[in-house]
């Protein structure tokens, strides 16, 4: 019931600030607007397929299916390719990541620092694929509009385990629904974009179901397709873990 | 085995009783499954290792892996998984012309059922989970290195890849509740290591050829059997684990030496090993500081006291070859990826595997560097291993292992390899013992 009221007042403070002007708010608050639609539902099950698209157009498939509640609660688990089908991976909080290997019957801690990583060998990071919400770790300044979409700056807050120098966020006046970001490194050198398209609302919630990440170092970019998203399936907090983690093979 | 199957063209042909049976099983398992939500997959594994510790460089007798898996959810609350490892090798074995009529001899081979198991969740009760069958046991938390890890043998078939493990029969209770799980393991009887194919010495010593070797395995009593229980615990950023295991040391021991003297004054004899019972106390844990990944590992044995017999002929001997005295193993490490993508994985291990009593534990130090490139397509690792197997007099006791290695994988599905094995270091390290099996190792690695 707690979480029923919790949930009706979000949607509720949501619609609320839609209709205010955009110059009564300050950045901070339409960045946790931003957090507030991206993270509406209660949990989320979606089939994830990611293609990998080099400079030359060679492409690779991935597929994931992912599991999440609230920001802090996820699991994916590795469809294909085979040789890491089973592979499970499971965030209970920022520092308690695990990771099921099949092939050795073991689960392992991993340490928050992977997030230096590519993810699969696309262009999303760890980091990328496990940010939900961006209000915990950046502030955000408001630029001038572009195209009816608001445009962020974010910054670092100070000591927030990121690895990104600048964020630059576009989202939709209408909805909240954030639909490119650009990824700056400390240097201040523009590293990699995200767009989002095809935004659909799926049971009362906006969702971005294509998205694509295109690194500007390689041109190298990765296609990421939602399939089968299904919102409020009543996931509970014990589904997230390293029992269920193990069981997901 | 030698049954003659079938004739072509004058030729005798024998099908070895290894594949008769993978065929077999191979169309068995989807006529047996049909109609369930059955997943097959798998991997075929072609290995081509060079030993390069010798004065000439040879091709090593090593084994390519055909390994068969299916696995099957049985509705919400049961799951059947079975896969099947077929080891093909390099090189033939014909030495007469006896052997030329034999097709094992000329492509040896070796099929196993590698694990084969069935879970059920939610037994009887809520959060009870039961498996039974032939499984991997994994414990611990250090990476590979682990102490604690003493219910299935040790798979030293692989010299590359030592810290593997054979999945044994066992019966396996874990009941969850909250942040803790409660694990009981029962295993009816020990099942020994697995030696690299003639490189028995590498892990066991140089044993004598004019000796023939024993294994005496415990009895099937019930009173051999083993049995482990492990409580996991979480508080805050900490993961943690308590276990106990009561069973064998898979590593036989000397046991008896026979050496009757006949009337000629030659001798010759046999050597007879057994196993010790040993009980281990074990704690782990886990945890993450400021991102960097942290882990120890700890192991007090008590083993059964071994004394050996040595018979020579009207005298006797004996020798106490494993003290009654509980000795200390551990393991402890961290890992850590830094902002350029380079990872890197320390580990401190007291204790080898095969190493027991307090006075006969070396140290190793093992470092591992990764780093992917070009979207993971390749990966450059390169580990680094020092020993110390005495600490007041080191110039004479270090041994060294680089294990630099490559991988490509730029094709879905498929994994190239190539890498080098490199030992070395005093006579009186393991390392050292391993100065003649340097290795260069290729693999290719297509899964399905």
């Amino acid at each position: 019931m707690k979480n029923h009221i919790i949930h009706n007042l979000t949607v509720i403070m949501i619609l609320y600030a839609s209709i205010l002007p955009a110059t009564a708010q300050d950045g901070n608050a339409v960045l946790a607007k931003i957090d507030a639609v991206n993270n509406a539902a209660k949990d989320m099950k979606v089939l994830e397929e990611m293609t990998l698209i080099t400079k030359d157009g060679s492409r690779k498939k991935r597929q994931i299916e992912i599991y999440q509640k609230g920001t802090e609660l996820r699991m994916v688990r590795f469809l294909s390719p085979s040789e890491v089908r089973g592979v499970s991976f499971l965030r209970l909080a920022e520092d308690r990541l695990y990771l099921y290997l099949p092939a050795f019957r073991k689960v392992r801690r991993i340490a928050s620092s992977v997030k230096n990583e590519d993810f699969m060998g696309t262009d999303f990071s760890f980091e990328d694929m496990s940010q939900s919400a961006y209000a915990q770790d950046y502030t955000a300044r408001i630029l001038p509009e572009k195209a009816g979409q608001y445009v962020l700056e974010l910054l670092p807050r100070p000591g927030a385990e990121v690895s990104y120098g600048k964020l630059v966020l576009l989202a939709d006046k209408a909805n909240y629904v954030f639909r490119r970001i650009e990824y700056y490194g400390v240097t201040g050198r523009l590293q990699k974009i995200l767009t989002v398209d095809d935004v659909q609302e799926i049971n009362g919630y906006w969702v971005g179901k294509r998205m694509e990440m295109r690194s500007m170092k390689d041109e190298h970019r990765t296609v990421l397709e939602l399939k089968n998203v299904k919102f409020d399936q009543g996931l509970k907090d014990d589904f997230f873990s390293v029992r269920n983690l193990k069981r997901m093979e | 085995m030698n049954t003659p199957h079938r004739k072509k063209s004058g030729l005798q042909w024998t099908t070895p009783p290894a594949v008769s049976r993978l065929l077999f099983l191979c169309l068995l398992i989807p006529t047996a499954t049909r109609g369930q939500d059955v997943r097959l997959g798998g991997f075929l594994q072609l290995d081509k290792r060079f030993d390069i510790g010798g004065s000439d460089v040879t091709i090593a007798d090593f084994y390519n892996r055909f390994r068969f898996e299916m696995n099957a959810p049985l509705g919400k609350q049961l799951y059947v998984f079975t896969s099947v490892d077929f080891r093909f090798y390099d090189l033939s074995r014909v030495r007469s012309l006896v052997g030329l009529e034999n097709l094992e001899q000329g492509y040896p081979t070796d099929l196993s059922l590698w694990e084969s198991y069935i879970d059920v969740y939610d037994f009887l009760v809520d959060g009870l989970d039961v498996r039974f069958g032939k499984q991997r046991l994994a414990w611990g938390t250090a990476d590979k290195l682990n102490p604690t890890d003493n219910l299935n043998p040790d798979d030293f078939s692989d010299l590359v890849n030592f810290t593997e493990k054979i999945p044994t029969w066992a019966a396996k209770v874990s009941y969850y509740i909250g942040d803790y799980t409660i694990t009981g393991v029962w295993l009816p009887s020990l099942t020994p290591i697995l030696l690299p194919r003639n490189s028995a010495s590498l892990f066991l010593g140089e044993q004598s050829e004019a000796f023939q070797s024993i294994l005496l395995l415990p009895a099937p009593l019930p009173r051999n059997s083993m049995f482990a229980l492990k409580v996991d615990g979480n508080a805050g950023a900490w993961d943690y684990s308590l276990s106990y295991f009561n069973g064998y040391d898979d590593v036989p021991i000397l046991r008896e030496v026979n050496i009757p003297v006949d009337q000629t004054g030659s001798a010759s004899g046999s050597l007879n090993f057994g196993f010790p019972r040993i009980q281990v106390i074990g704690l782990d844990f886990a945890t993450e500081l400021s991102g960097a990944g942290f882990w120890g590992e700890g192991a007090l044995f008590f083993p059964e006291e071994q004394v050996s017999r040595i018979n020579l002929g009207r005298f006797v001997s004996t020798n106490i070859e494993l003290a009654g005295a509980p000795y200390f193993k551990f393991t402890v490490g961290g890992d850590y990826t830094f902002s350029n993508g380079v990872y890197l994985n320390g580990q401190w291990m007291h204790g080898f595997f095969t190493e027991r009593g307090g006075d006969a534990l070396h140290d190793y130090f093992i470092v591992e560097l990764e780093k992917k490139l070009l979207k993971d397509e390749i990966k450059i690792s390169f580990g680094a291993g020092l020993e110390i197997s005495r600490w007041n007099k080191i110039q004479d006791n270090y041994g060294y292992g680089l294990f630099p290695k490559v991988t490509y994988a730029g094709v879905d599905n498929l994994e190239m390899t190539a890498g080098v094995f490199i030992a070395g270091g005093k006579t009186t390290t393991l390392f050292g013992s391993w100065n003649a099996a340097d290795q260069v190792y290729t693999s290719i690695k297509a899964s399905f």
